[in-house]
């Protein structure tokens, strides 16, 4: 079995705010090349709480090869790696200490394998602007010769955002309705969640309230019984059940839009589609809906 | 209180009215900012596109929200079947900077740099209060 260096257990810096590349030292002796792609099929537990140390165990095939080296990757600056054992070749633990004001994003757990050091990035990508970096991240696609990654959602701050009223109490009271929406459009529920949050002030606009329209949609959408006499632009909604009516009126207009996108979507994919209807007056409404997706999916999991 | 723009042809001519109004006005009283001006300066944090869109209109929200800002959410005739909600918004009664209140993120725009240049030239303000108060968050992130 391959000596796992301990040394060279590194941290890469990959936030949605910047980017930048910190290589680990090329203190592993040469060994031999790996003959086989490596892949990363599970990281357990998932997600990632900040301001705890987790015992984590990544699985995947082909993670060792003789005489390689190995480096885990991880926002830099918020977590520590250390403890890292290569149990075999299907299986590796390490120990993650994530620091309490670590942000919630999308950290990108890599595995590599190569014999000078590590691999170099693929062209063009050390040069990615923001947008491209959050893209990455939430793919954590893997550019490396030898090498696998897999993404990890890091739930910063969590007690700060729980506390944050009506938006908590709008995502748990609506969980079961979004994930009913959600799995008809085939993506996460809080994707669902952040829409209806972001076009209903969750749930206090006077839209919300006195149209039952909690999906901004225009008159004459689907299901709706008619102009909302206070806005006529505005659709109106049967009052008993207008979240879900609302919500089965935006999924027949969303679902057109995400022809094509294949399995699963990821969120700039489904947001970019939303634009088209829904993000006419927003500037960088694709980058604030990404960041709204993530509050939702830590506010529906509130305790 | 609802207000229309048929274009932004007409609010954009308007804007200069409505900043020396609001500016003398401050002078004296608070809020140093009209409500008509805030939701020029609303206007001025969206996008290109939906700054000429006819039957613009602001409607003041009738949820409860914390005082010393102005809140509306502003809707548009758009074409198809488009959403017609632009945003929701809550301008600061005495700087004027803007927020997207769905959010809470501070929104910035050339009209709202300028303005906050009128209302320290006017004496209205002072760079410190202005400094202090324009990040005063009405909402919670």
């Amino acid at each position: 079995m391959p000596k796992l260096h301990g040394r060279c257990a590194c941290i890469f810096a990959r936030s949605f705010l910047a980017f930048s590349l910190l290589t680990c030292p090329a203190i592993c002796h040469a060994g031999v090349v790996c003959p086989t792609p490596i892949a990363i099929t599970s990281i357990t537990p998932s997600p990632w709480q900040a301001g705890e140390t987790i015992n984590v165990t990544i699985s995947g095939t082909n993670i060792s090869c003789g005489g390689t080296f190995l480096t885990v990757q991880a926002a830099q600056g918020t977590m520590t790696v250390s403890n890292v054992v290569l149990v075999s070749t299907s299986e590796i633990t390490a120990t993650v200490s994530i620091s309490a004001d670590a942000p919630t994003e999308q950290a990108c757990l890599s595995l590599q394998l190569g014999q000078d050091g590590p691999n170099q990035p693929a062209d063009g990508d050390a040069e990615m602007d923001e947008a491209d970096d959050a893209a990455a991240s939430s793919t954590c696609t893997s550019t490396y010769q030898y090498g696998a990654a897999m993404a990890v959602q890091i739930i910063g701050d969590q007690n700060k955002a729980c506390s944050v009223q009506p938006a908590t109490s709008f995502m748990q009271d609506n969980t079961a309705d979004a994930s009913s929406l959600a799995s008809e459009l085939g993506v996460p529920t809080y994707y669902v969640l952040a829409m209806a949050g972001d076009e209903s002030q969750y749930g206090t606009s006077n839209i919300a309230v006195g149209a039952h329209n909690y999906f901004g949609l225009h008159a004459g959408a689907p299901g709706s019984i008619g102009p909302w006499p206070q806005n006529p632009i505005v659709a109106a909604f049967p009052s008993e059940d207008g979240f879900m009516a609302s919500g089965q009126s935006f999924v027949q207009l969303a679902s057109p839009l995400l022809k094509g996108l294949g399995s699963p979507i990821d969120p700039k994919s489904f947001f970019t589609a939303m634009h088209k209807k829904w993000g006419i007056g927003t500037p960088n409404y694709i980058r604030k809906m990404v960041q709204s997706a993530k509050m939702a999916q830590i506010r529906m999991n509130c305790p | 209180m609802v207000k229309r723009f048929r274009s932004i042809g007409i609010a954009l001519p308007a804007i200069i009215l409505v900043f020396t109004a609001s500016v003398c006005a401050g002078q004296n009283a608070a809020p140093a900012v009209s409500e008509g001006a805030a939701h020029v300066l609303a206007v001025s944090t969206l996008t290109a596109s939906a700054r000429q869109l006819s039957g613009m209109r602001f409607d003041r929200e009738r949820a409860p929200h914390p005082k010393g800002f102005y809140w509306f959410e502003v809707t548009a005739n758009v074409p198809g079947d488009e959403s017609p909600l632009l945003g929701y918004f809550a301008v600061n009664k005495r700087t004027g900077d803007v927020w997207d209140s769905a959010q809470c993120r501070r929104l910035t725009s050339s009209a709202i740099r300028h303005f906050h240049e009128q209302l320290l030239q006017s004496g209205t303000i002072s760079a410190e209060e202005l400094h202090r108060l324009g990040r005063v968050a009405p909402c919670q992130p």
